[in-house]
Order: C-alpha cells, then structure tokens, then sequence
C-alpha cells in the first residue's frame, strides 16, 4: 500500500502507516467521494502465480490464507447481522473485506475519532449512559458468539450525541475477533496485552493448561472490567507493576488487582467477578449490563476513605463463590454504594485453568 | 501454570539487525546514524513505553554492505549481536568507524546482506520474541545468482542462489527450514520502490516497506521515524 494507489477503487489519500496497527499498515482512502480507513494485513500473503517459492509451498500458503479468509467473513457475516438489530449503529464495522494481489485489505467508514478518554468530569447520569451503550455493544456481539479480543480505549469511540449533553460509546475495530473458544493459533492471535485477560496470557505462552476453547467471550468481560476501572479513575487498577506488566498477567500469576477506593464497594463488587482468573467466575455480559441498570454504582468519591471502616468487602475464593456481598451470593448490590475499605482485602482470585472442560463452559 | 514467585514479566526480547548499505550516496542516513547510536536504546525504550510496551532484552547487530561485484574486500562488514546497553561502547566503535564510500556500479549487493541478517543467531529462549530486520538502502540489488558477485573470493557459502532459497530461510507460517520463527519476525525496509524491495515487500509476510528516493542516502528519514517504525514492528 502507497501514498496514491489504488487498491479495488480506494485511492490512498495519507501515508501508510503501522502506528499501532499491529500486524497491519494503514492509511485513508477515498472512494466515490467517500472518505474510509483501510488496512493492509502484513500476514498471510497469497501466492501469486509468479511469486517466490516452491509449488508445494505456495499450496500450504494458499490454505493458510483461506483459514484467515474463513475467520474473517464468518466473524463479519455475523457482525453484519447484529448490525441490523436495534442499537447495532453503535458497532461501527467494516464495509469491505478483499485480497488485492497478494494482501489482505479491510475497509471501515473513516469516522470522527475524537473520543473521551477520561469520565472524570462527567457525571454519574452520564457515565452510566456511556457504560450501557458499550455493553449493550458487547451484548450484541457475545449473542453472535463473537469474542471482540481486542477491547480497549482506543477501540471504544465515545462521542457527544448531537444536539444532546450525552455521550454514547462505539465499539470498532474488529480485526482481531474470533468466535468463542476459537481464537487463531497461539503464535498468531494478537491483541493489546495491557487488557488482555489471564488465559490469553497462558495461550500466547503456550501453558499447556490454557487450551484454545478457553479463550471465550468471558476474555472480553476481563477486559471490560479494565476498561470501566480505567474510564471512571483514569488509570488502571493497582497491580504489582516491579512485576507484571499487565493487570491479566499479574491474575495469571495469582495477583491481586486493587480496585481505586475511591470506588463504590457494589462496583468493585461487579470488578472483582469481571476480573476473576477464571473464566467461568466472571459474570455473563448479560448480568454486567443488568448490574448497571444502577447509576449509582458509578459514582466515585472525591476522597479515599479512612482505613477500618465498617463496610465489609467481597472475597473471591477459591471455589469461585463469593463471600461479604450484602446477598451473600456474588451478585452486585446496587444498595452497596460506600466508597472501599482501602485496609479490606481485595480479592483472592485463583486461576482454576485446570477445571474439567465443562465447568468452563460459558453461561 | 508458574507460580507467582517465578514468574516474569511479560516483556519482549528484542533482536535487531541493522543491514546499512555504506556505498558513497548513503552518508545522510549514515551521519544521522552515527549522531544517535549512544542513544539509541534509551530512546527506542522510551518509544515503547510511550507505546505501554517493554524490553527485557535489547541486542543489536550491523551488517553493513557495499557490493561483492565491485570489491570483495569491503563488500561486506558486521558485528555478532552485541547486547544493549552493556556493549553500547562496541557498537558506538563499529558504526563510529563505517564509511559511506564505493559500491561501483548502482545495484549493490543488499540480499546477501539480508541472508546474512536471516541467518543471525536470534533469540530462542525467554517468554516474547521480536526478531527485526532493518534493510536501509537507497540502491536496488543484484540478484543473488549474479556470477560476478557470487565469484568473490570473500561470498559466503551459506548465501542462497537465488530469491526463492532466500524466502525459503525467511519463511511463512508452517514453513519447514525457515531460519526465523514467524510469530517473531518483522522485515523493515526502508529503500526505493524498485527490484528486489517491491517484490519482497509484496510477497513476504510480516514486512513494512516505507520507500525512499532512489539516490538520495533516505535523507527524507529523520531518526525519530526510523525509531517509531522499529518501535512498532514490536
């Protein structure tokens, strides 16, 4: 891809670029005289018939591509039907899919990418909008069966409604989706570590425990937990940074992940299931989006509380139950909005990646 | 699963080979390179911490080339990987020393000194990998079955003879006799639109082409850029 050709009608109209783009270059295009943002995979390559290499070589490369291929339409094929659903406008996908000599091409609509990336100076009312719409994306998506895998700030857009104080989130970028328990081989998935989950760091380092019908839709609720965290504190939680460089590899070591107390205890309730080592311990999307039905839940404090206040908080254990929660049962009360005990113990959790297959079973 | 106590962080160990054409047009490039190599692994450290990324291991190593068809003798100089910042003094004293002078005629001999590149002793252990190679030339290149070159008494044995043995060493994905591991490796090319650089850039993966003016030692480059790009190939 080059400033000023033309790949299938897409004129490149910037200098390609691989600026955070990962495996792939890209730049904008112009078509018709609409502005899109395109991407050039850097793997796999289709073997032309004059390319380099061996005939047999050429015939694994071929079927290589096809498998990648295969993953990309399906993934899209189902985006596309979510898209038509109600408040399917808010997963901004792709136009265009195409191999064009011997690289793979994606194509979005380019759109306003100013975002918010900070929900400091918004209100409770607000936030609770913007964390809704963002579920309710993810919701759609996790029905299909799809696994975003790359869920973080720079691939949630949020933006102002027009003519309204409100915001709504967009979810975009797609490219390293996957259906559930089906992700691309270990040497080939990617993502953005920093919000990865504790499986996708025992698969990327080929744990043996970690199979790939591990990596589920419950990677994304990991990441969504980080992600809430993040926009309502401006920073992730604590972790033992000397350490890990990642909140998930830190869980997949056995760490702790510290929720901000200036958090509401129900919320670093709602955090703590979102966050757990395993899996099949985080809530369905489906129960994160009813646990925000309650704005209140998001509020912060404007101060830490003092050490030893009465409020007790929940325990993750080993068995995955939780304890402390004022049911009794793991479930987010929306009735428990005191700020965090910063001297309570946080969470115990435990990676249980040795389960039997059927307790990882997605609910 | 490890425990947490031997547990290490999740960062990249980072092999980068440096192929440097040093014929006479290349001095831009070669200047800008010597004005920043005692600086170079602080600043791609904190280029990647920009990017939420880090390195548990920085190693560098040069291949700098002129042309086998023109003088055999200074056709090709190179470092074994020297590890950053421990050695940084011996990699100051070998890029402090490169010339940009001969080369001959206009192709020079760039796929030997990306087979050598290949062919490095790359990383094998330690959690995550990146294995970059970084071609900057302003020249295209002979092709590898270039009798003249290939008559050098100082051509390596372990060259292939020809470009498809030579994407054979760099591989694809299931590939057997690939000297890189794929998830690991990137090819940088910064060099002109012309024979070999397009058509590698077409046909191999996991490579970025940023092309330069033909001639011009890619004085269009500024070390900052060079660095961003390395930076986020890994």
């Amino acid at each position: 891809m080059k400033l000023g050709e033309e790949i299938k009608g897409y004129r490149i109209i910037t200098p390609p670029s691989n600026s955070g783009g990962g495996m792939c270059i890209w730049a904008f295009a112009s078509k018709g005289g609409r502005n899109f943002f395109i991407k050039e995979f850097l793997h796999p390559k289709w073997p032309l018939p004059e390319s380099m290499g061996s005939e047999a070589s050429k015939v694994q490369r071929r079927a290589d591509c096809n498998e990648f291929e295969r993953r990309h339409r399906e993934v899209m094929s189902r985006l596309l039907n979510a898209t038509t659903t109600p408040g399917g406008g808010n997963l901004v996908t792709a136009v265009d899919f195409f191999r064009s000599g011997t690289a793979y091409y994606k194509v979005t609509e380019r759109i306003v990418t100013a975002s918010l990336t900070s929900l400091n100076d918004l209100s409770t009312r607000e936030r609770a909008v913007i964390f809704r719409t963002l579920v309710l994306s993810l919701q759609m998506l996790h029905r299909k069966d799809i696994v975003h895998g790359d869920l973080k700030p720079g691939n949630v857009l949020i933006q102002r409604v027009p003519e309204s104080s409100l915001h709504t989130a967009k979810l975009i970028d797609f490219d390293d989706s996957y259906l559930s328990g089906s992700p691309p081989p270990r040497d080939q998935i990617v993502g953005d570590s920093i919000y990865a989950a504790p499986e996708w760091f025992g698969y990327t380092m080929n744990d043996e425990l970690v199979t790939a019908a591990m990596l589920m839709k419950a990677a994304d609720i990991f990441a969504l937990g980080l992600l809430f965290h993040h926009y309502l504190i401006g920073e992730l939680p604590a972790y033992d940074r000397s350490r890990f460089s990642a909140p998930g590899l830190a869980v997949y070591a056995k760490q702790r992940l510290v929720p901000d107390a200036r958090l509401t205890r129900g919320f670093a309730t709602l955090f703590a299931q979102m966050t757990s080592a395993d899996p099949a311990d985080r809530p369905p999307v489906d129960q994160v989006f009813n646990d925000l039905k309650h704005d209140v839940l998001l509020s912060v404090s404007d101060s830490v509380p003092a050490k030893g206040s009465s409020h007790s908080r929940v325990v993750t254990n080993i068995s995955g139950r939780k304890s402390g929660s004022a049911d009794g049962a793991g479930r987010t009360d929306p009735r428990d909005t005191g700020p965090l005990d910063p001297a309570a113990p946080v969470s115990r959790v435990r990676i249980n990646l040795s389960k039997k297959k059927e307790d990882t079973k997605e609910r | 699963m490890a425990s947490s106590d031997e547990y290490s962080p999740f960062r990249y160990a980072v092999d980068i080979v440096f192929c440097i054409d040093v014929t006479g047009s290349m001095t831009p490039v070669i200047d800008a390179v010597k004005n920043n190599v005692r600086s170079f692994h602080t600043r791609l450290a904190s280029t990647m911490a920009e990017k939420s990324k880090s390195i548990s291991q920085l190693r560098v190593r040069i291949v700098a080339f002129r042309d086998f068809a023109d003088n055999a003798s200074d056709a090709i100089e190179q470092t074994g990987f020297l590890a950053l910042p421990d050695q940084v003094a011996e990699f100051e004293r070998f890029v402090q020393g490169l010339r940009a002078t001969g080369g001959g005629d206009e192709p020079e001999s760039g796929l030997e000194a990306l087979s050598i590149a290949i062919d490095s002793q790359w990383e094998r252990g330690l959690d995550r990998r990146r294995h970059v190679i970084a071609m900057f030339t302003d020249a295209s290149a002979h092709p590898l079955g270039d009798t003249a070159a290939r008559s050098a008494s100082t051509y390596p044995k372990s060259i292939p003879a020809n470009i498809d043995g030579l994407f054979d060493r760099w591989g694809y994905s299931a590939a057997q006799g690939a000297a890189m591991e794929n998830a690991a490796k990137r090819l940088l090319l910064f060099a002109p639109d012309t024979m070999p650089w397009n058509v590698i850039a077409a046909d191999w993966n996991n490579t970025i082409f940023l092309p330069s003016k033909a001639g011009d030692g890619l004085e269009e480059f500024e070390m900052d850029e060079i660095i961003d790009a390395i930076a986020n190939s890994i």
